[in-house]
């Protein structure tokens, strides 16, 4: 099995979409996936550590800093090319996989 | 140093979640944590404050700064670390908040990730006392003879290494029961087995030294 395929945990998953346009700090991830989540989603710190340790060794992420001579200090996450693929794949497979549900709810049976 | 206290009350790595929660209650009366630790624990009397308390587990850091600012930057004050990679972490206490805003580890893969790391250990351990343990009786056998001295001292030893092994290897099984849902069962209590372990071990040593 390829691990390339392997589902993204939600908190996996949020993060990277949260980088999708622009990078952004540890604690800007954290507040914007409970606000796209609705408050369904909440990543702790712990969790948030994890994840982005495991990530930047996946090279999915990477650590960069703001041009912003007022936020200079702080750190922020940038999406990798092979981070966006993985995202952008995993986005295909949930599609996928919604389609094939209302499919077989369709048909009734 | 008339409002610090100190207490040497000391947990087994899979009592994480009962430190957390007795740091909580002293801190409701009290009592504040200057410095967590293995064997000893340093606090100091507030009744201005009251804190919740989170302990993280990660031996192996990377980056100090970058793991201290993901904390700091959700509200977690950072407060010490132990030599063996406990991280304690607290914030202010605010009533009605929500049990999700105050744990660190908010699904259960990073959860399990977490005591994964503490778990591998674990397990080394318990085979390590468990070869230790053969060893001794493999020795015994070897040797064994009624009137020799050092039977009771390999006796002892294999005895204190069986149970430290046994007791890790309960703590083991239990988290298994307890992430399947089921109810917890009995592991020997850590605080009276690993003093008692540790005792028989130095105590056959001197006797093997002094015999």
């Amino acid at each position: 099995m390829s691990r390339k395929n392997e589902p993204l945990t939600e908190s996996y998953f949020y993060i990277l979409l949260c980088l999708y346009h622009t990078p952004m700090h540890g604690y800007g991830i954290m507040q914007k996936t409970a606000e796209l989540s609705q408050g369904n989603v909440k990543i702790g710190s712990g969790t948030m550590y994890g994840a982005t340790e495991n990530m930047m060794k996946k090279g999915w992420i990477r650590e960069t800093f703001s041009d912003n001579p007022e936020d200079k200090r702080k750190r922020l996450y940038e999406l990798t090319d092979s981070g966006r693929d993985i995202l952008e794949q995993e986005i295909r497979r949930l599609k996928h996989l919604v389609e094939i549900s209302e499919k077989v709810i369709k048909e009734g049976n | 140093m008339k409002d610090t206290i100190t207490s040497h009350k000391f947990y087994a790595v899979w009592e994480y979640k009962r430190e957390e929660n007795d740091l909580n209650e002293a801190s409701k009366n009290g009592l504040q944590l200057v410095k967590g630790g293995c064997f000893h624990s340093v606090f100091r009397k507030d009744n201005s404050i009251r804190y919740i308390y989170q302990l993280d587990y990660c031996p192996k850091i990377s980056d100090k700064s970058r793991y201290i600012e993901c904390f700091q930057d959700a509200g977690w004050e950072y407060v010490n670390s132990t030599f063996n990679g406990w991280h304690y972490f607290r914030r202010p206490y605010v009533q009605g908040l929500s049990e999700e805003d105050t744990k660190i580890y908010t699904d259960l893969d990073s959860l399990y990730a977490m005591e994964n790391r503490w778990c591998r250990l674990l397990r080394f351990l318990s085979i390590f006392a468990l070869l230790m343990a053969l060893i001794n009786i493999g020795m015994l056998l070897c040797r064994f003879d009624a009137t020799n001295k050092h039977t009771l001292i390999y006796v002892l030893e294999t005895a204190a290494m069986f149970i430290f092994s046994a007791t890790s290897f309960m703590a083991l099984q239990n988290i298994n029961r307890m992430r399947r849902g089921e109810k917890a069962g009995f592991v020997p209590p850590f605080q009276i087995v690993y003093p008692l372990v540790l005792f028989l071990v130095i105590f056959c040593m001197i006797l093997i030294f002094f015999i």
